[in-house]
């Protein structure tokens, strides 16, 4: 019988078994992918079912089409860069330039310039972005050289990027091309003739998440991917010279990056510069606003959110990074211990507290007021411009200062008028700075004190010629506090004066304070040495305090104690994070006696980092066990297991308005399935998956600290944080907000369509040294600037229901080997610098923000999120933190160490990965059930009360899983060839049976 | 089996000893050198039952057809080896595809890598993923080509019948 032919069974067997075992592959490959694979598809894995009404909302729509949203959308963007960017020079009223004036554009960044950072910060398309020269032909006017443009639009001109060939070490690079690269004619007076009314040179370097730019084998003078290029410098000269010989009457510089360009080259006399800018990233509409401040239009109003300097390695976190040469280092003895490499790195906040303004104006006071081991500093030669700073086409004084005192809420009431002294209508960002005493008992015991802090600001009005405005900002006391990590263990109000000052800048504070410190005989004063200017009725003793107060700042505030229930013990919880504190770690540099050097005002030129720091791990057993990953579980005492998937007939919706502890929560949870448990916490690649059994939707998510970074939209990039900071205007913070998270839920042109529940935003890092590559995504040097910027920013976001996702959380400064890097510092750092302000951006009487992102990096040995003293002590129970926390992208690269064991049992709620890939035997632990419910029921308290996802829900709204049609495309073809294959085989065997037969 | 060439100068034997070879090659890299920083540290169970079964299936295989050079009474048992040849091919290609899907997120690093990714991971992880995909290849053309030998033979008998 041909039917038995054995061949084509055999063949056909096999066939089908390697198709088969494909489809099975796929199969696999969409349980892992699944979430993503409908995301980017834009399919939906349930249905929604309502028999209700469907009327509940928890969200408002203040825009109804899409068009509304971009119109608004551009329209905040163009506001911030007017009002973010910063005029740094503008040397015999440069600017603004005559409307209509002919320029001539050098450089590649005026091309093409830095819009947003590759990465996760904003959408980095430039298509419908504004470009310089079209934002100058239509908003300002100007006549723009063609010749000279298309020189730098085209394709020789730059080549701006990374080099790769030691791929684990990309060098940034501007491949800037020198002026005898220019075409001949552009060499010569000539080309320039009807171009002549300004050179305007654009300064640009790039930056982004991976990697921090270079601060050595770059092609800066001095190494830095920072300071300028040799070829920089040639067009520059040449520019110059061209200026002198009259060709150009003026030469503008704008400086386009995230990153702290080294400004030295502003004050070079070589160089003639007349006006300089600093434009930040301007997103998608920016340069429109860029256009409008040089011919005036826009009135200049920004302020710096970061100390620009004259030297970047000036800084002692730079100063460490070159010592060190680079940030990260191995600990010396990572081989012997055979540590893999998320354990291998790390690298220490040597600067302590003084990071920017903190460290340039405290060493100031010091030289001025003759402290001993200030040793050789010259403000002048180090800052080119201060934090804070910042010109305008008008002048504005200030009068009548007063400081009101504490009120029953503890908040200081300080005023000051400020009144526009100058030709032309503007704004004044007012500054307020506080100083806190510096005692022989912050001397002995090490805490330190910086000379100013930004404690509160304002933005005027806009102000016409010779008016005035009387600007009011509260500070309250917890101001006044300081951490001392030594005796009290908790913040402490110490004895003496504090002063308030209204202040221009970082520097017009401090000399404010020192002057009436002079006047009033408290503080001898060496005027000589001092720089810049200062008016003594511009300071005043705010407190003295005639005791140091332990108690007062001991527990947590009334708004955490609330959810708290009844506050937390404030103490020291981050001993672990200090060298000199935690026994798992000791400096082996040579002379160091084991401890680490943090830089200090009681002695600066000892302290200063001069030395690499070598560390060692010791080989006990706390960093044995703090440095491993997937600890073991330590059951809490009567922990009991508890059955899943119970047939409650409770919904999410149900709980809306429910308090958080409301018993019914627990029979919620009792109402997921293991499996529906488990996927809902470890499934989250930019979403939080649906849930039949309980009907909660799926919630999508999406990165973007300055816009929406996913987005097809070309306009979907605000300016990045550190312009949006350097306004200095909370309304516009606010507008930032309501605009991204407009954004975030609007889809395409055909009308308003919910999309995302949530983003990945704000960036709230610390921009502690000028070579971070991520600096476009957080605001400032400043803990209070990033704070407040960030509160509102966040209200603004969630009031559309759009849930806030800060991050990093914490210690993510940098990106040098953040894969597990140890970062080490001490706790006054901790809080003061780098924690604070999360407590603006969570604490519920504030930003409120109900989700946080947590960090690749570890604090010391351990991975941030597997830290309960920063997960549980310090966030919820100090902070009174409402909201759920998610890891950052765990699957990617860091899931050797960020593992679901450390985050689950220390309070991390999410993860960013997808759960398929990893069993759930752990799941046998009753403690360790017991924290997938918790972190559970903090997603879906969130989601219940503030997602937009639950817009729409009601009790009656059933949500009702379905296979999509690309599970069809695989299953079905899946069953055609695992038949097949089974069928073959057995006609195979029969057919061999019956040859066999015949045979014999 | 009669007039059948010892094993020796068979190129399915050959071929055989190749994709043994080369499973044993992607096995123990992977086994040395799959645990990464993109992986959680852990190796996909899947990949490594696939590719030992395999060795085990491969290793009687070719163990089959050596004996049956020594010892004819082993030859009905050699007639069959080409069975467990594609059995191997199977497995080997089922553990290739596992090695893509269980490292997609190694994968999409590579191609849009946020963090520079150490080259030495590329190396080893491509010398496991081809060297599964040669031996898949190996093995199925060991089968092939031992089938088709077995039918030539079987021809030839039938002729001299």
């Amino acid at each position: 019988m041909k039917i038995f032919k054995k061949k084509l069974w055999e063949t056909l067997c096999i066939v089908f078994a390697a198709l088969m075992v494909v489809f099975i592959a796929l199969s696999h490959a969409g349980t892992i992918l699944g979430g993503q694979i409908n995301e980017m598809l834009g399919l939906s894995a349930n249905d929604t079912v309502d028999d209700g009404d469907g009327s509940q909302k928890i969200s408002y729509e203040k825009f109804k089409t899409a068009d509304e949203v971009e119109d608004y959308y551009r329209g905040v963007n163009l506001d911030v860069e007017g009002e973010g960017l910063v005029l740094l020079k503008n040397e015999n009223n440069a600017l603004p330039l005559a409307k209509g004036a002919g320029v001539s554009l050098f450089l590649s960044g005026s091309a093409s310039p830095m819009y947003a950072t590759h990465g996760p910060g904003a959408n980095p398309a430039i298509e419908g972005k504004v470009n310089l020269k079209t934002a100058l032909e239509e908003d300002a006017e100007f006549k723009v050289n063609p010749e000279l443009y298309s020189y730098y639009e085209g394709p020789g001109a730059s080549a701006r990027g990374q080099d790769l060939s030691d791929p684990a070490n990309p060098i940034f690079k501007t491949n800037e091309k020198a002026w005898s690269n220019l075409p001949a004619a552009l060499q010569t007076s000539a080309a320039y003739a009807q171009y002549g009314d300004a050179a305007i040179v654009t300064v640009t370097r790039m930056s982004g998440e991976g990697t921090d730019v270079s601060a050595s084998g770059s092609d800066g003078l001095d190494g830095s991917y920072l300071s300028l290029t040799a070829e920089e410098v040639s067009v520059l000269e040449a520019v110059a010279e061209l200026k002198a010989n009259g060709t150009f009457s003026k030469i503008v510089v704008l400086i386009n990056s995230a990153v702290t360009v080294q400004c030295d080259f502003l004050s070079d006399e070589r160089y003639d510069i007349d006006a300089a800018m600093w434009i930040g990233l301007p997103g998608g509409t920016g340069m429109r606003a860029v256009a409008r401040a040089l011919v005036g239009d826009i009135v200049p109003s920004g302020r710096l959110s970061d100390t620009f300097l004259k030297d970047n390695f000036a800084a002692p976190s730079a100063a460490y990074w070159k010592v060190n040469e680079g940030f990260s280092s191995a600990y010396a003895n990572a081989g012997e211990l055979g540590l893999n490499p998320t354990q291998t790195y790390f690298g220490v906040y040597v600067e302590n507290i003084y990071v920017g303004y903190r460290y340039f104006e405290t060493r100031y006071e010091d030289v001025v007021t003759q402290r001993a081991n200030v040793g050789n500093y010259d403000y002048d030669d180090e800052v080119a411009y201060p934090f804070g700073y910042g010109l305008s086409y008008t002048t504005f004084s200030y009068s009548n200062f007063t400081v009101d005192p504490a009120d029953e809420n503890g908040d200081y009431t300080v005023s000051v008028t400020v009144t526009n002294t100058g030709n032309v209508a503007g704004k004044e960002a007012v500054q307020i700075y506080l100083q806190k005493p510096y005692t022989v008992y912050d001397e002995t015991f090490g805490i330190e004190k910086a000379s100013v802090e930004l404690a509160g600001f304002a933005k005027t009005a806009v102000l016409s010629s010779g008016a005035s405005e009387t600007v009011t900002v509260k500070i309250n006391r917890e101001m006044l506090r300081s951490y001392d990590a030594e005796v009290a263990k908790t913040y402490i109000l110490e004895a003496g004066d504090y002063y308030f000052t209204a202040a221009k800048d970082a520097h017009n504070a401090i000399n404010n304070i020192l002057l009436n410190k002079s006047r009033s005989g408290k503080a001898a004063v060496n005027a000589s040495s001092m720089t810049g200017e200062g008016n003594a009725d511009l300071a005043a003793v705010a407190l003295s305090q005639a005791e140091t107060d332990t108690e007062i700042f001991s527990t947590s505030s009334e708004e955490a104690a609330a959810t708290a229930e009844g506050g937390a013990e404030i103490k020291n919880r981050l001993d672990f994070l200090d060298p000199n504190r935690y026994d798992g770690v000791e400096n082996s540099t040579e002379g160091s006696n084991g401890e680490v050097t943090y830089v200090s005002r009681f002695n600066w030129a000892g302290t200063f980092p001069q030395e690499k720091t070598v560390l060692r791990l010791t080989e006990n057993g706390t960093v044995k066990y703090d440095i491993t990953s997937n600890k073991e579980i330590v059951e809490d005492e009567g922990a009991e297991a508890h059955e899943q998937g119970a047939n409650t007939g409770l919904t999410l919706a149900m709980m809306r308005g429910l308090e958080f502890d409301d018993p019914k929560w627990e029979q919620l949870l009792d109402t997921m399935t293991e499996e529906e448990l488990w996927n809902l916490l470890t499934d989250c690649y930019g979403y939080t998956p649906a849930v039949e059994s309980i009907s909660k939707p799926l919630t999508d998510e999406d990165d973007g600290p300055y816009g929406v970074s996913h987005s097809t939209k070309g306009y979907s990039s605000m300016s990045c944080e550190g312009i949006i900071a350097s306004t200095f205007n909370i309304e516009l913070y606010e507008k930032v907000g309501e605009a991204i998270a407009a954004d975030a839920r609007s889809e395409n042109d055909s009308g308003l369509i919910m999309t995302l529940h949530g983003l990945y935003a704000p960036g709230l890092n610390i921009h502690r040294v000028a070579f971070g590559g991520r600096a476009a995504e957080y605001f400032s040097e400043d803990p209070i600037l990033s704070g407040v910027a960030a509160m509102y920013e966040i209200r603004a976001m969630q009031a559309q229901g759009v849930v806030a996702h800060v991050k990093h959380f914490i210690f993510n400064d940098e990106e040098s080997q953040r894969n597990g890097i140890g970062i080490w510092l001490n706790e006054q750092a901790a809080r003061e610098i780098y924690l604070l302000p999360w407590e603006y951006a969570l604490r519920p009487s504030r930003g409120n923000a109900h989700a946080i992102m947590t960090s690749f990096n570890r604090a010391g040995c351990i991975w941030t999120s597997g830290s309960d003293d920063l997960m549980m002590g310090i966030l919820r129970e100090e902070w009174g933190f409402d909201g759920y926390s998610l890891t950052d992208m765990c699957g990617s690269n860091g899931s050797l160490y960020m593992t679901r064991l450390d985050g689950f049992m220390n309070g991390t709620d999410l993860f960013l990965d997808h759960s398929a890939q990893v069993a759930n035997s752990w799941q046998s632990s009753p403690t360790f059930q017991n924290r997938l419910r918790d972190a559970a029921h903090r997603l879906l308290y969130i989601v219940a009360n503030y997602s937009a996802a639950m817009d729409g829900y009601s009790s009656t709204t059933r949500t009702v899983s379905k296979m999509v049609w690309w599970e069809y495309v695989i299953n079905i073809p899946l069953i055609v060839f695992s038949v097949g294959t089974a069928a073959s085989f057995a006609m195979f065997v029969a057919s061999e049976i019956i040859e066999k037969r015949k045979k014999n | 089996m009669q007039n059948a060439k010892p094993f020796y100068q068979r190129a399915d034997f050959y071929t055989g000893v190749a994709a043994f070879v080369l499973i044993f090659i992607s096995f123990a890299n992977y086994v040395a050198n799959g645990a990464t920083q993109y992986n959680g540290g852990r190796l996909a169970s899947s990949v490594i039952a696939l590719s030992a079964v395999s060795l085990c299936l491969l290793t009687l295989a070719l163990a089959f057809d050596v004996l049956a050079g020594f010892f004819p009474k082993t030859e009905q048992f050699a007639e069959y080896t080409r069975i467990l040849k594609y059995a191997v091919f199977v497995l080997m290609l089922g553990s290739f595809l596992e090695l893509i899907v269980t490292e997609t997120n190694f994968i999409g690093n590579m191609f849009a890598s946020v963090d520079p990714i150490d080259p030495i991971y590329k190396v080893n992880y491509f010398t496991v993923v081809i060297a599964a995909l040669a031996s898949c290849v190996c093995a199925l053309v060991s089968g092939l080509l031992q089938s088709r030998a077995a039918g030539k033979t079987a021809e030839n008998s039938e002729v001299a019948q």
